[in-house]
């Protein structure tokens, strides 16, 4: 389970500029990771966004894994995402 | 009544100071206000912009004592009635601090810290704050001579800061360069000069109006986003921190703050750790970028002094952007020349 309280408090813009309110960070977000946060922020889990990507830019399941897993990578990086911890 | 209303620190150059910033503030507010500008020198850039002050002092620097200062205080009470007085400077808070009674005596108000709040944040003394505060600074150490410096700077490491009383900040990275900078900002602002172990992050201000009795209102903080090479803020952005605002919340409390204050903190990235660097006495030149945006701080302060209570001001919104941007101003000669010669002028009405 990941924490989403950053990702949603981010502020983002439809041309992909991103603002952190809580810290003054600012990021460009490309349209393919626009769409990974919205679906990120619905629920999706890592093989739905796989799977999502595949299909909505009809490329291999493994080029939407590879894309995918280094998107998440960066939003975990950034302290965008924060695994919860075990109960 | 129109208020009369004395105003330090006027200059906007490259080290920007906030008289200029309170002033506009206060206009935005108050529409019958007179307002003396009270400066050191006849260049403070302020003194001859448009929307500066209504007369101009020339009054002794607070190294020349508090006698002198008062002095001419006098004077100037004889010709323009000071209701208020705000100093934006901190070497004038720590004379005025301790004059706080002579002022009362003479009807100018001021909003301004305990003696002991004041000594309290003094950069030498921020261990000991931070500590009853559940807050945390680098190491520090003061140092008032060069035995003094090499010991501390080899106990602090390099690379370390090195920091003034009052103003500068410089990175060391050697002993020689330790050395030299120790004498240089000893001259021109004394000792004792401050050591500061280097932590590497991102710079946020914090500022505040406290009430002298623990509840503060108006906190605003913003993340430095460029920063010129004497480590000003050329540019700044709100944030809304809950993490920072309890620290700076439980600091004023510890010090029972009393007036404006900023708070100057550095996150650093691999702890996630805030670490206070300094807490500055006065409001801070960015002051009238945070009253655009309907925080309004210096306005705060005026009514607290007429109405006795702190009035309630929201904080600046997350999200406002500040970008420091500098003008050439035209002036007279003969304006200046007034200024220097009489130690007063008073430009056309405007």
């Amino acid at each position: 389970m990941v924490n989403l309280t950053s990702l949603r408090q981010l502020m983002i813009n439809d041309n992909g500029f991103a603002f952190d309110p809580t810290n003054g960070a600012t990021y460009s977000i490309s349209p393919t990771g626009l769409e990974l946060i919205k679906w990120i922020k619905a629920g999706q889990q890592e093989d739905d966004l796989i799977d999502s990507l595949a299909e909505h830019y009809e490329v291999q399941p493994e080029v939407a894994r590879r894309d995918c897993q280094g998107f998440i990578e960066n939003l975990h990086r950034f302290g965008l995402l924060e695994r919860e911890a075990s109960p | 009544m129109t208020l009369q209303i004395a105003i330090t620190g006027l200059h906007r150059g490259e080290n920007p100071q906030p008289g200029i910033g309170v002033i506009r503030s206060l206009r935005r507010t108050f529409d019958d206000i007179h307002i003396i500008g009270l400066v050191y020198d006849a260049l403070e850039s302020g003194i001859y912009a448009e929307d500066g002050p209504d007369v101009v002092y020339q009054i002794p620097y607070p190294s020349s004592g508090s006698e002198a200062v008062l002095e001419r205080l006098d004077y100037i009470q004889q010709q323009n009635t000071i209701d208020i007085l705000i100093p934006t400077l901190d070497a004038e808070v720590h004379l005025l601090v301790g004059i706080q009674q002579e002022l009362a005596d003479r009807n100018i108000r001021c909003m301004l810290p305990t003696p002991s709040a004041f000594r309290q944040r003094n950069k030498a003394n921020l261990p000991e704050l931070v500590a009853r505060s559940d807050a945390t600074t680098p190491q520090t150490e003061s140092v008032v001579d060069g035995t003094q410096l090499l010991g501390a700077a080899n106990r602090i490491g390099y690379p370390l800061m090195l920091k003034g009383p009052y103003d500068e900040a410089y990175k060391i990275l050697t002993t020689h360069q330790l050395s030299n900078t120790f004498k240089d900002v000893a001259q021109r602002w004394g000792v004792p000069v401050i050591l500061q172990k280097y932590i590497e992050g991102t710079e946020f201000n914090v500022m505040a109006y406290g009430d002298g009795a623990g509840d503060s209102t108006g906190m605003t903080t913003i993340r430095k986003t460029v920063i010129s090479q004497s480590e000003k803020g050329l540019s700044g952005v709100t944030i809304h921190d809950e993490k920072i605002d309890s620290i700076a919340t439980r600091l004023l409390n510890t010090l029972q703050w009393q007036g404006p204050v900023e708070l100057e903190f550095l996150l650093n990235p691999s702890d996630r750790q805030y670490y206070l660097l300094e807490i500055n006495p006065r409001f801070p030149a960015w002051v009238d970028f945070a009253s655009a945006a309907h925080s309004n701080l210096p306005a705060a302060l005026v009514e607290h002094l007429l109405s006795g209570q702190l009035p309630s001001v929201n904080p600046c919104p997350a999200g406002k952007l500040f970008i420091r941007h500098s003008v050439d101003l035209t002036c007279e000669m003969e304006d200046m020349g007034t200024l220097v010669t009489a130690g007063e002028w008073r430009p056309d009405p405007r």
